[in-house]
C-alpha cells in the first residue's frame, strides 16, 4: 500500500503556566493513497492540532511520522513550506479566502503559488457552482459559496493530500452537504488523500475510516 | 457594571489604551513645545534685534510691559525717551509703527526722515497707531533711548546694541512662518490623535453593539466613551506638558547659551508658563470635543465618503483661488488651509486608484495591491496626518536651508568691509576722505548717505528711502542682484538707479523702468538699472550713486564703510579710529566692527534654524509613531490571511519580504503623496506669506536630495512595520480570524 501519511507514537502537549497539557499520546496510524480519514472528538482533543502538525506548522514532543514519503522530522520549515505550497491543500471552517480579492483572483492566487496554470480556474469554479459569482469579493456571498470557493482553491492547485479542519461546521445542513459532496466527489476521482476534522458524525461516516481522538486515537 | 463593560476592551487590548494615552501625551509634548519654542524664538529674536538695532529699548526691571504712564514718568525724570507703537494691520503691509514727531527729535537722524517718514510705510503718526489698537488690532508699546543718554531711573533698564544693523524684519518674517508652522502642528497632531482613537473605537463596534442589544441606551454608551476619553485626555496632558517644557528647555538650552555668551546677558525666557499650560489644555479639550462629536453623532469609525474626493479637489481649487492673488495674510492661511484640507480629503482615495491593481499583474502582486488598498482606506487619518507632517517638514527644510543662503550672502553684502563709522553729525566727509585716502593700510572704502527723495509715478509724488553711495566700490559691486540689464553698475555710475525689491514689487518696477526722481527738489528721469534684496525693512529705497546727488542734498544718516589691507601693511583699528577722530576733530566715534555683528546675527540665526527643524522632526516622529501604532493594528487585524500565505505554502522569509514590501510601497506612496504638499507649502511661505506681510520674497528652490533621505527614513519605517507585522507566528492560523474588521475589504 502506498501510504499518504504515516504516523506512530506521535505525542503532543502544551505548556500552560500550571504546567503540561497533555493533547494526545502515542498515537498512530497510517493514510493510504486516495483514502479519506475523519478525525472526530470532543472539542480540545487535538483534531486541529494533528492537522497542524501533518503539515508542518506544529512540531511533536514525541514520536514519527511520514507525509507523502518524507520524513517529517527532517523536513526544514521551508520544506514543509514547500509541501504546502505543492503537495498539501488546507481548508478551514471559515476564512479561507483573502477578502480583498474576488473569488476568481482568490483561486488563480492559489493555483499560482502552486505552480498551476490558470486555465481550470473558471472551470472549477463553474463546476462547483459559482458560475456568475467569479467576480464577487468573499463578501458580497453566502457561506457555502465560500467554502466551495475554497474547495476550488485546493482543487486548483491539484494536491496530493488535503487536510480539512471543519470545513462545513459554519454551513448549515442542506450547503454543508453540498460542500462535503464536491469535496468527496474530487478526492475519489483524483484519487488523493484526506484527512478531515469534524464534529459531525454524518460527514466522518463518509470517510473510509474514522480516527476518535477521544479515544486514544490508535488507529 | 457598564463602564466596566465598556472598558473591559482595554483588558483584553492594553497595549492599544497605551498607545491611545502615548498619543495624547506625546501630541501634548509637542504642542507645549512648540508654544513654548517659539515665544522664545520670538523673545529671543525681539531681544536680539534690540542689540543689534541702532535704537537702545529700555524695559522694567520686572519684565511688565510699558504704558504710556511709563513714558510720561521718564520723560518727567529727564530722560530723553521715545515711544515706539507698532501695531498689526490687516492688509498688506502687516504692521504699522506709531512714532511721535516730537518725541523722536531724541531719536538721531529722525528729524531727517531717514526711515521716519510717517506715510505709513510704516511709519504713522501714534495717534493713528493708537486709534488702530483700540479698534481691536493686536498692538506692541515699546519706548526707546539713543546710546548714550542719561542713566535710567531705578526699575529700568537698557537693551544696548553693538551697532546699526536691524535685522529685525527678518526675524518677523521668520517668527511669522514659525507660526504658521506651529498651526500646522496642531492640526497634524490633532489628526493623529483622531486616527487612533477612531480606530480603537471601530475595533470596539461588536462588543458596544452587544451592549445595546443587552438594553443600555445608546446615549449612555457614547457619554461613557466620551468620559473615558476626557479621563484619558486629563491623564495626557499634564505629563505631555512637562515632557513638552523640557523638551522645549534641552533644545533651546544652546540657543540660550548663544545669546548669552553673545549679549553677557540672560535673553532666554524659559520655566513653564501658566498661559502655555492653558493653551495647551484648551487644544486638548478642542481635539477631544472633535473626536467626541462623532461619538455623540454615532458616527465615529465610519469609513470614508466617496463624496471625499470631489470635495477635495474643489477646496484645493477654492485654496489656490484664494492663494495665488492674496493681499493679506489671512487670506493666504485661509486658503492654505483649504488646500491642505482638500489634500487631506482626495489622498487616500487618489492613492487608492493609483494603486489600482491591473487583471494582468501576477496574484501575489494583485493580492498586494489589494491590500494596499485596504490600507490607504483604514489608516486614511494618520496617513493624511503623516503626508502633511512629511510635507511640512519638506517645506520647512526648503525655507530654511534658502533663508540660511539669503540670510548670510545679504550679510556678506551689507557688511562687506571690516569696519563701519558713523560720520560725527555737523562734519564734512572731505578731511576723513583725505586721511583716507593718504593710508595705505586702508585697502578700500566708501560712504553711504541716506536721506528721503520723491518718486514720480502716475502723476503722483512718494516718499521713499534714498541710499547714496560710490557705486565703482568693489564693496558694492559684489552685490548680487535680483535682476538687472547688462552693465549695471557702469549705467549706475552713469546716474541711473537700482531700487530695492519692496519698491520694486509695489510700483511694478524691472530693470528698464523709467522713473521721475526728486532729489533736493530738483527732478530728473531715470532708468531702473536693477533690483537688489533689501531684507532689514519693509520701506522701499532707491539707490543712486553719491556723484548724481544734487548740491542741496542733506543726508540724515552718514557712514563709512571701511576695508583694511590684509597682512603688515594694514592700519590697526585703533589707529584707523584715533586716525579719523583726528580728522574731524572728535573726542569719539560710533565704530562698529562688522565681523563681530556678522557673527553675532549668523549665531542667533543658526540657532533659530536649528529650533525650527527640530520642531518639524518632532512632528514626523509623532507622526511617524502614530502611523506604527495604528499599522501595526491593521496589520494585526489581518494577521490572519497573512497567516493564509503561510499556509499555502510562502516560507518565512518569502512572507515576510511580501508584508515588508507591502508595507515599503504604503511609505513610498506616502512619500510620494507628501512631496506636492511639501512643494506648495514652500512655495506659500517663501512666495506669498514674505511678500504678503514684508513686500519682498525669497527664492523658490527645492531639495531632491533631501527628499531623497526622507524617502530613506520612510523606508526604514516600512521595514520596522513590515518586521512587526510579519514576526512572531510563522505558522498557519488555526482558528477562526476574529480580529475585528479583518474580513472587511
Amino acid at each position: 500500500m502506498v501510504t499518504s501519511v504515516n504516523v506512530s507514537g506521535l505525542s503532543k502537549s502544551y505548556n500552560t503556566g500550571s504546567g503540561a497539557v497533555p493533547v494526545f499520546l502515542d498515537l498512530s496510524f497510517q493514510l493510504a493513497a486516495g483514502e479519506s480519514l475523519a478525525l472526530t472528538g470532543p472539542s480540545g482533543s487535538g483534531k486541529s492540532t494533528l492537522l497542524n502538525i501533518l503539515c508542518g506548522v506544529e512540531g511533536v514532543d514525541d514520536g514519527s511520522m511520514q507525509v507523502l514519503g518524507r520524513d517529517g522530522a527532517t523536513l526544514t520549515a521551508d520544506q514543509w513550506a514547500g509541501l504546502r505550497r505543492r503537495r498539501v491543500g488546507v481548508v478551514f471552517q471559515d476564512s479561507n479566502l483573502m477578502p480583498a480579492m474576488t473569488l476568481e483572483e482568490n483561486v488563480k492566487l492559489r493555483a499560482d503559488l502552486a505552480g498551476r496554470s490558470f486555465g481550470p480556474v473558471r472551470d472549477w469554479l463553474a463546476r462547483l457552482g459559482l458560475a456568475g459569482l467569479e467576480q464577487r469579493y468573499p463578501d458580497q456571498v453566502s457561506g457555502g459559496q465560500r467554502q466551495r470557493a475554497a474547495l476550488a482553491m485546493v482543487f486548483a492547485m491539484g494536491p496530493d493530500l488535503v487536510l480539512a479542519d471543519e470545513p462545513t461546521g459554519s454551513l448549515d445542513r442542506h450547503t454543508a452537504r453540498d460542500v462535503a459532496d464536491a469535496l468527496f466527489h474530487w478526492q475519489r476521482t483524483q484519487g488523493c488523500g484526506l484527512i478531515l476534522a469534524t464534529h459531525d458524525l454524518a460527514l466522518a461516516e463518509r470517510c473510509d475510516r474514522r480516527l476518535d481522538l477521544a479515544e486514544g486515537g490508535q488507529g | 457594571m457598564i463602564l466596566r463593560a465598556v472598558l473591559s476592551h482595554y483588558r483584553r487590548h492594553p497595549l492599544q489604551l497605551l498607545a491611545l494615552w502615548l498619543i495624547l501625551t506625546l501630541a501634548t509634548a509637542l504642542w507645549s513645545g512648540v508654544w513654548s519654542l517659539t515665544g522664545q524664538a520670538r523673545d529671543s529674536m525681539t531681544a536680539g534685534d534690540s542689540q543689534l538695532s541702532g535704537r537702545q529699548q529700555v524695559v522694567r526691571s520686572d519684565g511688565a510691559p510699558v504704558t504710556v504712564a511709563d513714558f510720561a514718568s521718564l520723560r518727567r525724570h529727564g530722560l530723553c525717551v521715545f515711544p515706539w507703537l507698532q501695531v498689526a494691520t490687516d492688509d498688506a503691509r502687516g504692521q504699522v509703527v506709531g512714532i511721535d514727531p516730537l518725541a523722536m527729535a531724541c531719536s538721531r537722524g529722525a528729524a531727517t526722515g531717514s526711515g521716519f517718514s510717517m506715510d505709513g510705510q510704516p511709519f504713522v503718526d501714534i495717534a493713528e497707531a493708537a486709534e488702530r489698537a483700540a479698534s481691536g488690532h493686536s498692538a506692541t508699546l515699546r519706548l526707546y533711548v539713543t546710546k548714550g543718554d542719561a542713566s535710567l531711573p531705578e526699575g529700568w533698564q537698557r537693551q544696548g546694541d553693538p551697532g546699526g544693523l536691524s535685522t529685525g524684519e527678518l526675524s518677523d518674517s521668520f517668527l511669522l512662518n514659525l507660526d504658521a508652522l506651529g498651526l500646522l502642528v496642531v492640526l497634524v497632531s490633532a489628526l493623529l490623535i483622531r486616527s487612533v482613537y477612531t480606530l480603537g473605537l471601530a475595533q470596539r463596534r461588536e462588543s458596544l453593539g452587544l451592549l445595546e442589544r443587552y438594553g443600555v441606551t445608546r446615549r449612555r454608551l457614547r457619554l461613557h466613551l466620551l468620559l473615558e476619553l476626557m479621563v484619558l485626555a486629563a491623564l495626557g496632558v499634564v505629563p505631555g506638558y512637562l515632557l513638552g517644557q523640557g523638551l522645549a528647555d534641552v533644545l533651546a538650552g544652546g540657543f540660550g547659551a548663544a545669546l548669552g555668551n553673545l549679549f553677557e546677558t540672560d535673553l532666554l525666557a524659559t520655566g513653564e508658563s501658566l498661559t502655555g499650560f492653558l493653551v495647551t489644555l484648551v487644544m486638548m479639550i478642542l481635539v477631544v470635543l472633535w473626536c467626541g462629536l462623532d461619538l455623540l453623532r454615532g458616527n465615529a469609525g465610519r469609513t470614508r465618503s466617496k463624496a471625499h474626493p470631489v470635495m477635495g479637489a474643489v477646496l484645493i481649487l477654492a485654496g489656490m483661488v484664494l492663494v495665488v492673488p492674496a493681499q493679506s495674510l489671512v487670506t493666504v492661511f485661509l486658503g492654505t488651509g483649504l488646500v491642505l484640507a482638500g489634500a487631506g480629503l482626495m489622498t487616500p482615495a487618489l492613492l487608492g486608484w493609483c494603486l489600482s491593481p491591473s487583471p494582468h499583474m501576477p496574484p501575489l502582486k494583485l493580492w498586494r495591491r489589494r491590500e494596499l488598498g485596504v490600507l490607504a482606506g483604514r489608516l486614511a487619518l494618520p496617513l493624511v496626518a503623516l503626508q502633511l507632517a512629511a510635507g511640512t517638514v519638506i517645506a520647512v527644510h526648503a525655507l530654511v536651508s534658502t533663508f540660511e543662503g539669503t540670510f548670510h550672502e545679504w550679510l556678506d553684502q551689507r557688511l562687506a568691509g571690516d569696519v563701519f563709522v558713523e560720520v560725527p553729525e555737523g562734519k564734512p566727509l572731505a578731511p576723513a576722505a583725505t586721511w583716507l585716502e593718504s593710508q595705505d593700510g586702508v585697502a578700500q572704502w566708501h560712504p553711504v548717505l541716506r536721506g528721503a527723495a520723491g518718486l514720480g509715478m502716475n502723476g503722483e509724488n512718494r516718499q521713499v528711502d534714498l541710499m547714496a553711495t560710490d557705486t565703482t566700490s568693489t564693496l558694492i559691486r559684489q552685490w548680487s542682484l535680483l535682476a538687472s540689464v547688462s552693465q549695471p553698475w557702469q549705467a549706475l555710475a552713469d546716474g541711473d538707479v537700482l531700487v530695492n525689491e519692496q519698491l520694486a514689487r509695489r510700483q511694478d518696477l524691472k530693470p528698464g523702468s523709467q522713473l521721475t526722481l526728486v532729489i533736493a527738489d530738483k527732478e530728473r528721469v531715470v532708468e531702473v538699472v536693477g533690483v537688489y534684496a533689501d531684507y532689514g525693512r519693509p520701506a522701499g529705497e532707491v539707490l543712486v550713486d553719491t556723484r548724481h546727488l544734487p548740491d542741496g542734498f542733506v543726508s540724515g544718516f552718514r557712514s563709512l564703510t571701511i576695508d583694511l589691507a590684509d597682512g603688515s601693511g594694514g592700519v590697526s583699528r585703533s589707529d584707523l579710529v584715533a586716525g579719523l577722530e583726528a580728522a574731524w576733530q572728535v573726542g569719539s566715534l560710533q565704530v562698529r566692527d562688522n565681523e563681530t555683528i556678522h557673527r553675532l546675527a549668523t549665531r542667533i540665526f543658526d540657532q533659530t534654524f536649528a529650533l525650527t527643524r527640530s520642531i518639524s522632526y518632532l512632528t514626523l516622529l509623532l507622526a511617524g509613531v502614530a502611523l506604527l501604532m495604528t499599522g501595526w493594528v491593521v496589520l494585526r487585524s489581518r494577521a490572519w490571511y497573512f497567516g493564509l500565505l503561510s499556509a499555502w505554502g510562502l516560507t518565512h522569509r518569502q512572507r515576510r519580504q511580501t508584508i515588508t514590501m507591502l508595507t515599503a510601497e504604503f511609505m513610498v506612496a506616502i512619500w510620494v503623496a507628501a512631496l506636492p504638499v511639501g512643494i506648495a507649502l514652500t512655495w506659500v511661505l517663501v512666495d506669498r506669506i514674505n511678500p504678503v506681510a514684508f513686500g519682498w520674497t525669497l527664492p523658490m528652490a527645492i531639495y531632491p536630495g533631501y527628499w531623497l533621505e526622507l524617502l530613506l527614513l520612510f523606508g526604514l519605517a516600512a521595514v520596522v512595520v513590515g518586521w512587526l507585522a510579519s514576526s512572531g507566528r510563522t505558522e498557519a492560523p488555526v482558528q477562526a480570524p476574529r480580529l475585528d474588521g479583518g474580513q472587511e475589504r
